[in-house]
């Protein structure tokens, strides 16, 4: 469980506001898709909760303790984190990067061996193909592969994704997305995932919240925003897939 | 050609061992101090802007002076010489490119990966050790690299503060014309420039595909580098025993805790007749049985000071050194006076004892091509003053700053068109060819007969006498082995021996040694 309460924040001393009283509480188990265009305080509002960002108002609580007061090494490690930059260290393997939590919290190296090969395979990496080698010998697709699996390592209840499929071709997007998707199923864990798509969010997400201008404009589950957009805003974010989905049927019919 | 090069370059190993070992404890050392200093200051500067302009600045403001004048700067700012000021000026040289590099290395992480980082939950040692660094080592090691290169290229000018180094080949090589023992520096000082730079290339590589065994292979080759000297000095080159000096030497001498006990330093200052003078004196003792180490060419003003810290036991001064520029003295005395009243400064200023004159005198001498001289009817000083302001003069590269000149233009009152300073190997050619009417010429030097040059008469006795004194350290002094074989050189060395032994190193080829052989032989006699 997420809870967002009245929160801002303001790099200016308080002229202007990134994310200005933003409410919103994330259920355990589901998934929330932060949406909205660049600048909208998406991906401030994300790193508030991990406290990559220290809020200048109001309250976080993840999983009802109050993140301002916890150190935010020990919450970060708590916390399952995925980016754009997918932010793999490039001297270390595969297998490093994956181990790199167990690592730095203390473990002995020999504890969470198994444990890495099996995070590896659950995001159909064979251990035994990739797991000495480094990022560069990657494709984009499996460097996030590897992102997701070192982010799971901490086995995570909540998960932050910040664009994780940004900077993918639309085929491996594709896959990557249904992949996420069965892995939250299984493991069960709460997600908040950070997109300017709103096909995306349609497909991935349990409830969406719409922002902009630091705003929360919407939020509702994607069925509920299908049927009544609320406001021009949302209408215009939804008009994109659904011209994508006319124009493929109208392509359709003319061939048949 | 052959024949005679091969034994030249041969009798250049003898004193490989210790210089070599001088030249590699420097840089080592200097590049590890430098290391050590830099790096914790680079990632203290990188995320600190006004750090790190300050510190590039400092660094930057050192690296502009040149490094003769650094290393001259630190004989001043530590009060002795040797290897230590050496080594300081040698560590500040290294500290700007591996300052530079390690905040350049640190500033170009992609700021994704540093989130990435923060990210994860490391703390602020665990990104430094374990992401920041790591990424930043192949440009550290860039700045190592370069500042290897720097360092071992500034030791070589080391030699005149009086730290052992191959710069020794390369300034007796200018001083004593002799090519082989140059080359002979500027060969092995690259070469050691080179395996240098390949090991840290190498530990470079190590670094970045992170290869224990190739890292470790390095450092194997950074400890043969190290123990070089110490192989070295256990071939025998010429079939004589190698002379161990500086702190190479004490490296080589590890083994043998004996060596130290009667070790004498011979100094010298940085020409000829000293160099001979210094050789002799070295073989005397030796053939004494005495451990005995020759610190070749060391500043002029310098080797008073080295005697009196004890860096060196003994070298070959000049009385009228001592009257004008130790004891300030501007009145002229006689000979005896001079000598006596020198010896007796030294014992109560210095306490450095005055063993007593060689039996010749090195003046500064005023001299003039023979022809040109009669041409011009000048015969003495007084004669020269009357035409000098339409000739040129030449002198060494002091003597126009020595009181000596001071006087001599006070009391004639000379005042010549030009004066050139010149190293004072080059200015009997200049005179000889016309490039300069007179040249402030050493009494003793060979090139005076051979080209036949006039020494003008000091009728008012305006340039002092310049006596050759054996000046030894009180313990060398109370040491009766030492001080009976050095006995047979006093009153032993007249000034045509030692005209002729000067030429047979300036103007006949001959070794330092071969002349010192020539030296002792005429003493026997």
């Amino acid at each position: 469980m997420i809870e967002l309460k009245q929160v801002s924040k303001s790099w200016d001393g308080g002229q202007s506001f990134a994310v200005e009283e933003l409410s919103l509480e994330v259920e355990d188990g589901t998934v929330l898709a932060l949406l909205g265009g660049s600048g909208c305080g998406k991906s401030t509002t994300v790193k508030m909760i991990n406290r990559l960002i220290d809020p200048t108002h109001g309250e976080i609580l993840v999983n009802g303790v109050n993140v301002m007061q916890q150190d935010p090494v020990t919450l970060r490690r708590k916390i399952g984190y995925v980016f754009q930059g997918i932010g793999l260290f490039p001297h270390m393997t595969v297998a490093e990067n994956v181990a790199i939590i167990p690592r730095i919290t203390g473990q002995d190296a020999a504890s969470y061996q198994t444990e890495v090969d099996e995070l590896l395979d659950l995001v159909h990496l064979p251990a035994r193909e990739f797991a000495s080698r480094r990022p560069e010998q990657l494709s984009g697709g499996q460097r996030q592969r590897v992102g997701f699996a070192r982010a799971l390592a901490a086995e995570p209840s909540v998960m932050l994704l910040d664009e994780p499929f940004g900077a993918l071709d639309p085929v491996t997007r594709d896959s990557l997305q249904t992949e996420f998707k069965n892995l939250q199923r299984n493991l069960g864990f709460t997600a908040v995932l950070v997109t300017h798509d709103m096909a995306e969010a349609l497909l991935l997400a349990d409830q969406i919240a719409v922002m902009n201008a630091g705003h929360l404009v919407r939020i509702g589950a994607p069925a509920e925003l299908l049927a009544d957009p609320g406001n021009d805003y949302v209408a215009a974010l939804l008009e994109t897939p659904r011209r994508h989905v006319q124009l493929l049927r109208t392509l359709e019919n003319r061939n048949a | 050609m052959d024949n005679e090069l091969l034994p030249q370059i041969a009798s250049q190993f003898d004193t490989l061992p210790s210089r070599l070992g001088g030249h590699i404890f420097l840089s080592l050392t200097a590049l590890l101090i430098g290391v050590v200093l830099s790096v914790p200051l680079g990632v203290w500067a990188a995320p600190r802007p006004r750090v790190e302009k300050v510190a590039l600045l400092m660094t930057s403001v050192i690296q502009t002076i040149p490094s003769l004048a650094l290393l001259a700067l630190m004989v001043f700012a530590w009060g002795t010489i040797g290897w230590i000021p050496a080594l300081i000026a040698l560590i500040l040289y290294s500290l700007l490119p591996i300052l530079r590099n390690t905040i350049t290395g640190l500033q170009g992480i992609d700021p994704a990966i540093l989130e990435a980082a923060d990210g994860v939950g490391m703390n602020r040692w665990q990104s430094l050790w374990l992401v920041r660094l790591p990424l930043a080592v192949p440009t550290m090691v860039a700045g190592i690299r370069t500042a290897s290169v720097w360092v071992v290229g500034a030791a070589t000018i080391a030699q005149p503060v009086g730290a052992t180094s191959l710069g020794n080949y390369i300034f007796v090589g200018l001083q004593t014309f002799n090519p082989v023992a140059l080359l002979f520096g500027c060969f092995f000082a690259a070469l050691l420039a080179l395996a240098l730079d390949g090991l840290l290339h190498g530990l470079e590589r190590a670094a970045k595909i992170r290869n224990l065994r190739l890292a470790g292979l390095m450092g194997c080759g950074f400890l043969l580098l190290a123990v070089s000297p110490l192989i070295l000095s256990q071939f025998d080159f010429t079939a004589r025993p190698a002379a161990v000096a500086g702190p190479g030497g004490d490296l080589a001498a590890q083994d043998d805790p004996q060596q130290n006990v009667s070790k004498v330093v011979v100094g010298s200052k940085p020409f000829t007749e000293q160099y001979i003078l210094a050789n002799l004196v070295a073989k005397r003792l030796r053939a004494n049985g005495m451990e005995v180490d020759v610190k070749d060419g060391m500043g002029s003003a310098t080797t008073l000071l080295a005697l009196e810290t004890g860096e060196i036991d003994c070298y070959v001064d000049y009385t009228g050194t001592v009257w004008t520029n130790f004891m300030k003295k501007k009145d002229l005395l006689t000979r005896a006076e001079i000598l006596i009243g020198a010896a007796a400064f030294l014992l109560q200023e210095k306490q450095i004892v005055c063993l007593g004159a060689l039996g010749f005198s090195n003046d500064y001498v005023f001299v003039m091509r023979r022809d040109r001289a009669e041409s011009l009817g000048i015969n003495d000083l007084y004669d020269l003053a009357k035409q000098s302001s339409k000739l040129k003069a030449g002198g060494d590269i002091e003597f126009f700053d020595r009181p000596e000149w001071r006087n001599v233009k006070k009391v004639y009152g000379l005042d010549f068109e030009k004066r050139v300073a010149m190293d004072s190997t080059l200015m009997y050619g200049a005179v000889e060819s016309g490039q300069i009417d007179v040249a402030v010429a050493y009494g003793t030097d060979g090139r005076i007969n051979r080209y036949d040059l006039v020494v003008l008469d000091d009728p008012a006795l305006a340039l002092p006498p310049y006596d050759a004194v054996l000046l030894v350290s009180p313990s060398l002094a109370r040491n009766h082995k030492a001080v009976a074989a050095l006995q047979p050189l006093l009153q032993a060395i007249g000034p045509s021996q030692m005209q002729i032994a000067n030429g047979m190193v300036d103007d006949q080829g001959a070794t330092v040694e071969e002349a010192a052989e020539y030296l002792e032989d005429s003493i026997k006699q």
